[in-house]
C-alpha cells in the first residue's frame, strides 16, 4: 500500500500531467473515505503538503478534488492533529514553493471573494476547530494569521460576501467551536463594537441548518459568560427575544399575554413554526437556562412572560432531551425567588451524593 | 439700557383699590357674555337613565347611531378636531383608539381607527426633506462609496423615512471602518428596536384583519345554514351584499351576538304615520312581541293618539309577489326570517305594524 501511495504522491506535484494529477486526487479521495486509508495516507507528510499546495492549482477541478481529500482527513481527529502540526518546509516536494500552513491556507480561500472553494475551505476549518484539545491552537493559528476574529463574523453575516456562488455556512460551526474559548468569547462580547448583534438575526435563518445551528451554539456559548448577562438581555443586545422565537409557534394568546411579550414575539401569524431541530432547540433553552443564574435577570425573564412560550412549546415537544431542558427552565421559572433563595443559581454547591442521585434521574427520563 | 426712575412699591390702599377695579371690570364682562338657558331639572325617575348616558357616567361606549350626551360630542369634537389638535396627536389619539376597541374585540372599529391613524398626513416636512437628501446621498456614494459623512447622513434619513433595514445597512458599512463608532452603535440598535416595534403593529393590524375575514366568513355561513332567503340569491353571497342603505343603520350590518346566533338591524314602517323604527339590533331568538313590547314600553311622541300598545298591533310583511303576511308575534325573528315567503332586501328585514282592527289596517290591507 506503502509504495502506491509513494506513487501517487509523484502524480500529484504542481507540475505533473494534467490526466495523472486527476486520477492521482481520484485515488486519494477513495482512500479518503475509509479510516484505515486515512491512516495510510497520514503517515505521508508530503502528501498532505502536496494536497495543501493544489488547492492552489489553476484547474479548477483539481483544487476541488484536492480540497475534498481535505474536508474528509480533516474530519478524523488524528488526521486534523497531523495537519495542524504538519512541518511544512521539511516535506515539501521538490521543485515547487512550500505552502503557508493549513489555516492561513483555508482563510486565504475564506476571504476570497472570487474563490470557488471557500465552502470545502470552511467545512476544513470547521472540522479543525471541532476537537477539543486542537480549537486554542487554530485560534492561536487563526490570531497569528493577521486576520481577525471581527473580519471572520464580518465576511460570515455579509449578505454575499463570496462572489462566486460559495455561501460560507461552515463558518457558523467555525464559531460556535470557537467560541468554546474563554478569549473567543469575550472578543465576540465586545460592548464597545458590534459584533455579536450581527449573529442574532441568523438564529431565525431557514435556508441553512449548518449556519442556523452554528450561530445558536454560539450563542449558547457567550452565555456562559455570566458577566455580560446583564449587558446581553439588555436593549444594547436585546438576546432574549432571539432565544424565544424559533421556541414559539402560531398559538394565540390574548392580549394581555400578548403585551407583557417582547416585541418580537407579539402577535404572531398563523404560519409561524417553531425550530424543526430538537438539537437547536436544546441549545437555545440551555441558553435561556444560562440567563437564569442571576436573580435580578431571572426576574426579568419572567416578567416578560416567557413562562407562557414555554408552556406551549412542552405541550408540542415530543424530543425527550428537549423536553428535560424544557422542563428545567420552566422549574426555575415558576418557583418563587424566596424558595429559590440564592442570588446566584451558579455559586450553590450541590452535594456528592444528591449530584449522582440527580445525574442518574436525568438519565432515566432520557431513556 | 436702563430705567431712569425706580418705581415706588404700591401701598397697601393702591393694591385694594386695584383689585376692585379687576373685580368690576370682570363682572361687567360676564354680563356680556350669552346667557345659557336654565335647563329643567331632571325628574328622579329619569335619573338613572341620564347618568347612564354622561360621559363620565357611562358603563358602555356608546354605539354609533346611538343619541350622543352633549358632553360626550364635545369631547370627541376635541378629540378628533384636527384644527385643535397637532397632526401627531391626531394620529396618536387614533393610535390609541384603535388598541382600545382591538382590546374590547372591536375588530372591524379597530381597523378603522388605524388607518384613520396612518392616513393622517403628518404633514412632517421632516420627512419630504429626509427623502430629498436620501436621494442625494445616494448620489454621492455612487461616486465615492466610502464617504462617511454621506453615509451617516444616508442613514439617518433612512432612519427618519422609517426604512429601518436600509439605516442598519448603512450603519453596517460606516462600522466596517469605525468600528466603535458611538453615535452609528446608537443609531443601529434605534433602527433595530424601531423596526422591531413596526413589524409588532402589522402584525396586530393583520391578526384583527384576520379576525375579522372569520367572522364574516362565519356570519355568511350560518345565513346560508338557516336556508334564509336573500334578494339576489344565497350564491356568491358576500357580508357586502348585506350592507344596509339607510343610514341610521350603516354600522349595524348582521352580526354574531353574544350566544352564537344572528343579530340584525329590523326597520319597522308605520304606514299611519309614515314613520320608521330602526332597530339595530334585534336577536334573532327574540320574539316579535318581546321587541313590541321594549319598543312601545312607552308611547313614542308620533303617537298622538296613545294607540301603539305592543299587545294592541299587527305585524305583517311584504313576500315576493308583494303580497302582505301577517306575523305571529309569538314568533321569534328567526322562525319569521326562514319563511319560504320571506326574502331579506338589502340585508335589512323590514316590516309594518298597523293597529289592530283600525281603519288605517283596513285601508292598507285593502290597497295591497
Amino acid at each position: 500500500m506503502t509504495d502506491s501511495v509513494e506513487e501517487l504522491i509523484k502524480f500529484i506535484q504542481i507540475g505533473a500531467r494534467l490526466d495523472l494529477k486527476a486520477v492521482a486526487l481520484e485515488h486519494i479521495l477513495g482512500l479518503t473515505g475509509s479510516e484505515s486509508g486515512i491512516a495510510t495516507l497520514i503517515q505521508h507528510q508530503i502528501l498532505l503538503v502536496s494536497l495543501i499546495a493544489l488547492l492552489d492549482d489553476s484547474h479548477f477541478p483539481t483544487a476541488k478534488d484536492s480540497s475534498l481529500c481535505l474536508v474528509n482527513i480533516s474530519a478524523n481527529e488524528k488526521a486534523a492533529e497531523r495537519l495542524i502540526d504538519l512541518e511544512i518546509p521539511t516535506n515539501c516536494p521538490p521543485l515547487q514553493s512550500p505552502p503557508d500552513n493549513i489555516v492561513n491556507t483555508v482563510l486565504k480561500f475564506i476571504f476570497d471573494p472570487e474563490s470557488k472553494i471557500a465552502d470545502p475551505c470552511c467545512m476544513i476549518l470547521s472540522n479543525l476547530t471541532r476537537p477539543s484539545h486542537l480549537f486554542e491552537t487554530v485560534i492561536d493559528g487563526i490570531q497569528k494569521s493577521g486576520k481577525s476574529f471581527d473580519e471572520i463574523i464580518s465576511v460570515f453575516t455579509k449578505k454575499q460576501y463570496n462572489r462566486v456562488g460559495a455561501n460560507l455556512h461552515y463558518l457558523g460551526p467555525v464559531l460556535s467551536n470557537l467560541s468554546q474559548s474563554g478569549r473567543v468569547r469575550r472578543y465576540i462580547l465586545d460592548k464597545n463594537k458590534c459584533v455579536v448583534q450581527r449573529l442574532l438575526p441568523f438564529t431565525e435563518y431557514r435556508e441553512s441548518l449548518v449556519r442556523r445551528g452554528g450561530v445558536v451554539g454560539t450563542l449558547k456559548n457567550c452565555c456562559f459568560e455570566s458577566d455580560f448577562h446583564d449587558w446581553l438581555l439588555s436593549e444594547e443586545v436585546d438576546i432574549l427575544p432571539r432565544f424565544l422565537l424559533p421556541l414559539a409557534g402560531n398559538e394565540e394568546f390574548d392580549e394581555e399575554d400578548n403585551d407583557k411579550l417582547p416585541l418580537d414575539l407579539q402577535y404572531l401569524p398563523d404560519n409561524k413554526i417553531r425550530e424543526e431541530d430538537p438539537d437547536i432547540r436544546c441549545m437555545l433553552l440551555e441558553g435561556l437556562t444560562q440567563l437564569c443564574s442571576k436573580r435580578h435577570n431571572r426576574e426579568f425573564i419572567r416578567d416578560k412572560n416567557t413562562y407562557v412560550i414555554l408552556r406551549e412549546l412542552h405541550k408540542w415537544e415530543k424530543d425527550r432531551k428537549a423536553l428535560l431542558a424544557c422542563e428545567n427552565l420552566v422549574d426555575i421559572l415558576i418557583r418563587v425567588e424566596e424558595e429559590i433563595g440564592a442570588d446566584n443559581l451558579k455559586e450553590i454547591e450541590v452535594p456528592e451524593h444528591l449530584h449522582e442521585g440527580f445525574k442518574k434521574a436525568d438519565e432515566e427520563f432520557l431513556k | 439700557m436702563n430705567n431712569s426712575t425706580p418705581k415706588n412699591p404700591m401701598s397697601e390702599v393702591e393694591r385694594l383699590e386695584l383689585a376692585s377695579k379687576l373685580d368690576q371690570e370682570l363682572d361687567e364682562f360676564i354680563n356680556t357674555l350669552p346667557k345659557r338657558q336654565q335647563e329643567a331639572p331632571i325628574p328622579f325617575d329619569r335619573w338613572e337613565e341620564e347618568i347612564a348616558n354622561h360621559p363620565f357616567f357611562m358603563k358602555e361606549a356608546p354605539e354609533p347611531g346611538d343619541q350622543l350626551h352633549p358632553l360626550y360630542e364635545g369631547l370627541q369634537k376635541l378629540k378628533y378636531d384636527p384644527d385643535e389638535n397637532e397632526p401627531e396627536e391626531l394620529a396618536t389619539a387614533y393610535k390609541d383608539d384603535g388598541n382600545f376597541n382591538f382590546k374590547h374585540k372591536k375588530y372591524r372599529m379597530a381597523i378603522i381607527s388605524y388607518t384613520e391613524g396612518i392616513n393622517i398626513k403628518c404633514g412632517n416636512v421632516d420627512i419630504d426633506a429626509s427623502l430629498s437628501s436620501l436621494i442625494d446621498a445616494e448620489a454621492a456614494l455612487k461616486l465615492k462609496p466610502d464617504y462617511d459623512k454621506v453615509l451617516v447622513r444616508a442613514a439617518n434619513c433612512c432612519f427618519k423615512v422609517e426604512n429601518y433595514e436600509k439605516a442598519v445597512e448603512f450603519c453596517d458599512r460606516i462600522l466596517e471602518r469605525n468600528k466603535d463608532d458611538k453615535e452609528t452603535l446608537a443609531l443601529r440598535k434605534n433602527s433595530i428596536n424601531q423596526a422591531k416595534i413596526k413589524e409588532r403593529d402589522r402584525r396586530r393590524r393583520a391578526v384583527a384583519a384576520n379576525k375579522l375575514k372569520k367572522e364574516e366568513e362565519t356570519i355568511v355561513e350560518e345565513i346560508i345554514k338557516r336556508g334564509i332567503k336573500i334578494e339576489g340569491g344565497r350564491e356568491n353571497l358576500t357580508l357586502s351584499k348585506l350592507e344596509p342603505q339607510f343610514p341610521e343603520l350603516f354600522n349595524s350590518r348582521v352580526s354574531i351576538g353574544g350566544n352564537g346566533g344572528l343579530v340584525w338591524p329590523v326597520i319597522l314602517f308605520y304606514p299611519e304615520y309614515k314613520i320608521m323604527d330602526y332597530i339595530q339590533q334585534f336577536d334573532e331568538q327574540n320574539t316579535f312581541m318581546e321587541q313590541l313590547l321594549h319598543v312601545f314600553s312607552d308611547y313614542p311622541e308620533w303617537d298622538e293618539e296613545k294607540k301603539y300598545k305592543a299587545e294592541k298591533l299587527n305585524v305583517y310583511f311584504e313576500n315576493g309577489q308583494r303580497e302582505n303576511v301577517k306575523v305571529d308575534v309569538n314568533q321569534t325573528l328567526l322562525e319569521i326570517l326562514k319563511l319560504d315567503s320571506y326574502i331579506v332586501r338589502e340585508g335589512t328585514p323590514k316590516f309594518i305594524v298597523l293597529v289592530a282592527n283600525s281603519k288605517v289596517e283596513k285601508l292598507f290591507l285593502e290597497s295591497s
